[in-house]
């Protein structure tokens, strides 16, 4: 049998931490003891401040990009040793009903919530199964996977392909100690709901038992618990992060 | 003394096995790349890293190269 690392100190890989949810997730796994390596396409400020940062490797990759993501594993592997977390975090979501959505949208989100998912977790585990210490995956979906949003038809089917994954990958990984998990989060105040009209954060919020949209910390926790050996018996779940909202 | 390219693959194949708490079975250019070997397909895809890390190219990037068979079938695909 193999054993899961202790995680503090541990390298984990996570994708999009340049701002919103990553950029918080990055920060919350810095102060938690990890090494972190992270991507985006574009640098921020906050990338930028990660400079000085010794616990912290940056780098610019394309979710739809292969050879960038096989070219990013390898420095972050360079830099840390192969990673034994992945944080699947970038994404993008576009809305708009399906029927006049532009066939390139429908593709960019594809490629980059879900085929680029699927092929840096691919890179990552080739180089997790030689390790033989374990590891764990994190698949950051959302709750428009598993209920019905109009205007998210194509997002929604990204996130539920990637739910889909983490169920039949703790299948497929069981035995070698790595385990896979979706954190679903509700609707959280980043620049991807900024184009949120005000009557639909109301209604949000009104069909929130918490009463409030989540803020990116309020994923931090649930994380940190998925990647720890408390989950350590924890595998091919999807954990709701929502305030509510679904239930 | 260096190792010949079926020795060097021999060698990767008995550190898979060795990994896994198995004792490798005799390994010849007529073994069988399926179960019957005593591997397992995550333990295959382990090998074809560990390949790839020996020697340096990966002819399984896109999949399993047509003819490939036996252990013997992996020497040209390395040499
Ligand atoms: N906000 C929400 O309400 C919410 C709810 C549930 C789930 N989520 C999920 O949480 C994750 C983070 O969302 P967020 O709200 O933080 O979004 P965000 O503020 O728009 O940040 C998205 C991150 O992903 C990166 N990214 C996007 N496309 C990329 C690509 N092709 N290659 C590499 N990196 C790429 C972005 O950097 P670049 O653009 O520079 O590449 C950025 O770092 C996403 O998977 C999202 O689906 C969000």
């Amino acid at each position: 049998m193999t054993t899961s690392l202790p995680s503090a100190g541990g390298h984990v890989l996570l994708s999009g931490g340049s701002r919103g949810l990553g950029q918080a997730l990055v920060r919350a796994l810095l102060s938690a003891g990890y090494r972190v390596s992270t991507f985006a396409r574009r640098s921020t400020p906050f990338l930028d401040s990660l400079a000085t940062e010794p616990a912290a490797f940056v780098g610019t990759a394309d979710m739809a990009d292969e050879a960038s993501l096989r070219a990013f594993v390898a420095a972050a592997g360079r830099r840390f040793g192969p990673p034994w977390g992945l944080v699947n975090c970038a994404g993008v979501a576009i809305d708009g009903v399906l029927a006049s959505m532009a066939p390139s949208d429908v593709e960019k989100m594809m490629s980059t919530n879900l085929t680029g998912a699927m092929l840096l977790t691919r890179l990552v585990l080739r180089t997790m199964l030689l390790q033989r210490q374990g590891g764990a995956i994190v698949n950051i979906s959302s709750i428009i996977a598993s209920r019905g949003y109009s205007g998210l038809a194509a997002y929604a089917a990204t996130k539920g392909g990637m739910d889909a994954m983490t169920r039949a990958l703790a299948r497929e990984l069981g035995d070698r100690g790595i385990r896979v998990n979706s954190i679903a989060p509700g609707y959280l105040e980043t620049e991807m709901t900024h184009g949120l009209t005000d009557q639909q954060r109301e209604m949000i919020v009104r069909r929130t038992p918490l009463g409030r949209l989540g803020r990116p910390e309020d994923v931090v926790g649930p994380l940190l618990f998925l990647l720890s050996d408390a989950a350590g018996f924890v595998t091919g779940q999807t954990l709701t992060v929502d305030g509510g909202t679904t239930c | 003394m260096t190792e010949t390219v079926p020795q060097r693959i021999h060698r990767v194949f008995r550190d898979v096995f060795a990994n896994r708490g198995r004792r490798s079975p005799e390994l010849m250019a007529e073994s069988p790349l399926d179960a019957s070997l005593g591997l397992e397909s995550l333990d295959f895809a382990e090998v074809v890293v560990r390949l790839e890390m020996e020697f340096g190219v990966d002819p399984f990037a896109n999949g399993v190269p047509a003819g490939v068979r036996r252990l013997g079938d992996l020497y040209r695909l390395y040499a």
